[in-house]
C-alpha cells in the first residue's frame, strides 16, 4: 500500500468518524467548498502543504477560515487531519483524489435515514443502530439521524429504495381503524 | 250365569279396545310433540340465521330469512305429504291441524324477521350515530395517547425503542 493510499485510508476513516451521523452528500458537498477555498489561496496552500508548520498553527487557521461556514462534523475532520499531520492532502495536487477517494468509498456503505421528532442522545442512537444493523447484516451501513416534528411520535427509517414508515403520521389512521373495530365489537 | 259370562266377555272386549285407543292415542300425541318441536326448531332456524346475517345488510338479511322460510315450508310440504301418504283419515285431519301451527310459526318466524329487518335499520343509524361519537372520542384517544403535552424524552425514545423491535422482528433475514 503505498503512502499516500494509507493516508487516505487514515483520513476517509477520520471522516467516518467525525461525520458518522452526517449524509455523504453534505461530506461530499462541503469538502469540495474547502478544497476550492484553500485552492485560491496560496498562503494556505503553503500552510497545508508544509510539513514543518507547527500543527496548531494550521488549527488556527482552520477555525478563522471555515469555523461558520462549514458543519460541525466537517469542521472536526479537518482539525483531526491537522492533528494527524495530514493537512496536506487538501492542497491542490490531493484535494482532487481525496475528495474523488471519499466518494468512492461512502457510496459503497449503504446509506439509511433515521427520522425522528426529536434529536435523540447518542446512547439512543447507538441502540438503534445495533439494531437497525441486525437486520443488514451483510451490508455495511451508516444511519444519518434527522428529526422532523412532523413525525410527531415514532420513527421513519428510509434508504435508496424502501420507507420503513412507523410514524404517528402514518398510524394514526391505523389506530382510528383499531379502534373503531374494537367500538363495533362492543356495540354488536 | 250365562248372562254373566257375557257381561265379562263384553266388558273384556271393551278394556282391549280401551287400551288399543289409549296406545293408539299416546302414540298420536307423541308423534305431533315430535312434529311441533321439530316445526318450532324450523321457525327457531329461520329466525337465527335472519340475525346471523344482521350485521350484513338488514335487507339482505330480509331476503335470506324469506329464503329461508319458503325452504322450510316446501320441507314442511313434502314431509306431510309423505305422512298423509301413510295416515288414515284421523290421522290426516290432525296433521292437517298440525300443519296450520306449523304454519303460525314460519308467519311467526316472517313476522319477526320483518321486526329484524326493522329493528335492523333502526339499529344500524344508532351504530352510525355512535360511530360519529365516538370518532370525536377516537380522536382524543389517539390524540392523547400520542401528543401528550409532556412527552418527554424517555417517553419518545420508549416508544421508538418498541417500534424499533416491531421493525427488527418483520425484516430480520431469519
Amino acid at each position: 500500500m503505498s503512502t499516500n493510499t494509507k493516508n487516505l485510508n487514515i483520513a476517509f476513516d477520520l471522516l467516518l468518524a467525525e461525520a458518522r451521523f452526517y449524509p455523504r452528500s453534505k461530506i461530499i458537498n462541503e469538502l469540495n467548498i474547502i478544497a476550492d477555498r484553500i485552492k485560491f489561496s496560496g498562503k494556505l496552500q503553503e500552510l497545508f502543504a508544509s510539513k514543518s508548520v507547527n500543527k496548531e498553527k494550521v488549527k488556527i487557521a482552520i477555525n478563522t477560515l471555515f469555523k461558520d461556514d462549514i458543519s460541525e462534523e466537517i469542521f472536526g475532520f479537518l482539525l483531526a487531519l491537522a492533528e494527524n499531520d495530514l493537512s496536506e492532502l487538501f492542497t491542490v495536487d490531493n484535494s482532487l483524489e481525496l475528495i474523488d477517494y471519499c466518494q468512492n468509498q461512502l457510496y459503497k456503505i449503504k446509506e439509511l435515514f433515521f427520522i425522528s421528532p426529536i434529536p435523540l442522545s447518542i446512547n439512543f442512537r447507538e441502540k438503534m443502530i445495533t439494531k437497525i444493523k441486525s437486520v443488514f447484516v451483510d451490508e455495511e451501513i451508516r444511519v444519518i439521524f434527522i428529526v422532523k416534528p412532523s413525525v410527531v411520535i415514532g420513527f421513519i427509517l428510509q434508504d435508496e429504495k424502501v420507507l420503513y414508515d412507523y410514524s404517528f403520521k402514518t398510524n394514526f389512521v391505523y389506530y382510528l381503524n383499531s379502534y373503531f373495530k374494537k367500538k363495533l365489537e362492543t356495540i354488536k | 250365569m250365562i248372562n254373566n259370562g257375557i257381561i265379562i266377555i263384553i266388558l273384556a272386549v271393551f278394556a282391549l279396545l280401551w287400551l288399543l285407543l289409549m296406545v293408539f292415542v299416546i302414540g298420536l300425541y307423541r308423534n305431533l310433540k315430535k312434529m311441533t318441536s321439530s316445526f318450532a326448531k324450523l321457525g327457531y332456524i329461520a329466525r337465527e340465521d335472519t340475525k346471523k346475517y344482521f350485521d350484513e345488510s338488514s335487507d339482505k338479511a330480509y331476503e335470506m330469512n324469506k329464503q329461508i322460510s319458503e325452504d322450510n315450508k316446501k320441507a314442511i310440504v313434502e314431509t306431510m305429504e309423505q305422512v298423509l301418504k301413510n295416515s288414515s283419515v284421523l290421522v290426516k285431519e290432525t296433521i292437517a291441524e298440525a300443519e296450520k301451527d306449523a304454519s303460525k310459526i314460519i308467519e311467526n318466524a316472517q313476522f319477526e324477521s320483518a321486526n329484524i329487518k326493522k329493528e335492523a335499520k333502526e339499529e344500524s343509524g344508532k351504530i352510525f350515530l355512535r360511530l360519529i361519537d365516538d370518532s370525536t372520542q377516537a380522536v382524543d384517544w389517539a390524540m392523547e395517547q400520542y401528543l401528550k403535552e409532556n412527552y418527554s424524552m424517555k417517553d419518545h425514545e420508549e416508544i421508538i425503542e418498541k417500534l424499533i423491535n416491531i421493525y427488527v422482528n418483520e425484516y430480520k433475514k431469519s
